[in-house]
């Protein structure tokens, strides 16, 4: 009688190995490798796009830190000349402390 | 921890000319590799699926979930003297984790399910038998996921103390513990089910 039956030979029966449904394990195994890349090749493609981009950036970096020194030399030079000349302006528009300083 | 990789009988359906760190290495390069390792154990991992979730459509969606991860993180994978099932079985026994979390509640084998797979059956005690499977199906689900496992993988892939030591990261002895403990707490279910 079955009650009687080793429990382990009873389990044995329950637990039988399973086969997936037909064309499961096929259609699963081409959607898996049908057209896709190795995920080292990807890791490899995106190891060489992440080095591309942080060029890019440095790149970028550089001329935007030399525009800007560029801008900013400009800046002081043009207000160094622009004192100068202001400088030379009011001296020609004081003509008594110009005279001063000319018969000084 | 016992090493497998010497331990480890050439099972069914498995390519013994091949080895497996072998294949593995080329697996993360040469998609061939990683089919052959696929057909290896598409069985195996899918049956241990189907008995911890307990229907088809869940089953498959899972074991595709199983092997798309495995393949994505193929390339971080160190062999370290354990066999690669090893590391299939963490993930799949991950995946049901979550499902289970995920689905908060548990399901049963339908009887039409359970019984579809059955393909022994004697004419005479059919019934009986597919009864009987049900129940015990029905108990075997609700064990603790370790237990599930030890039985999962001894009764239905067939695997010995020592390979489930290494599949589950226990000792041989501790997996004797636990098959004994699992066998009694059935036993003591499936008298208390047979006489109500």
């Amino acid at each position: 009688m079955m009650r009687e039956e080793n429990l382990e030979k009873r389990i044995q029966r329950a637990l039988i190995p399973i086969a997936p449904r037909k064309g499961y394990a096929a259609a699963l195994k081409a959607r898996l490798l049908k057209g896709t890349r190795m995920p080292v090749e990807l890791e490899r493609n995106q190891r060489v796009s992440e080095i591309i981009t942080l060029a890019t950036i440095g790149v970028g970096a550089v001329a935007t830190i030399a525009a800007v020194a560029t801008i900013g030399i400009k800046t002081l030079s043009l207000f160094g000349s622009g004192a100068l000349l202001l400088h030379a302006a009011s001296k020609r528009r004081s003509p008594r402390g110009g005279m001063k300083s000319q018969t000084a | 921890m016992l090493s497998m990789a010497t331990k480890t009988k050439p099972r069914k359906g498995a390519s013994p000319e091949r080895d497996e760190e072998g294949l593995i290495r080329q697996a993360k390069f040469d998609p061939q590799a990683f089919g052959e390792l696929y057909e290896r154990y598409i069985k195996k991992i899918y049956t241990y699926i189907y008995y911890r979730v307990g229907n088809q459509a869940d089953a498959e969606d899972l074991t595709s979930r199983v092997f798309q991860k495995a393949f994505v993180h193929l390339p971080g994978y160190e062999h370290q003297g354990l066999p690669f099932s090893a590391w299939l079985y963490r993930i799949a026994h991950n995946m049901v984790a979550n499902w289970y979390r995920d689905q908060s509640r548990r399901k049963v084998v339908g009887l039409d399910e359970a019984t579809r797979h059955s393909t022994e059956e004697e004419p005479g005690s059919a019934a009986e038998r597919t009864a009987e499977r049900e129940m015990l199906l029905k108990i075997i689900r609700k064990l603790s996921a370790d237990k599930q496992q030890v039985l999962i993988l001894k009764f239905a892939e067939g695997y010995s103390n020592t390979e489930i030591g290494s599949i589950l990261g226990k000792s041989e002895g501790a997996v004797k513990s636990l098959y004994h403990r699992t066998l009694l707490q059935l036993r003591e279910t499936v008298e208390k089910n047979q006489n109500d």
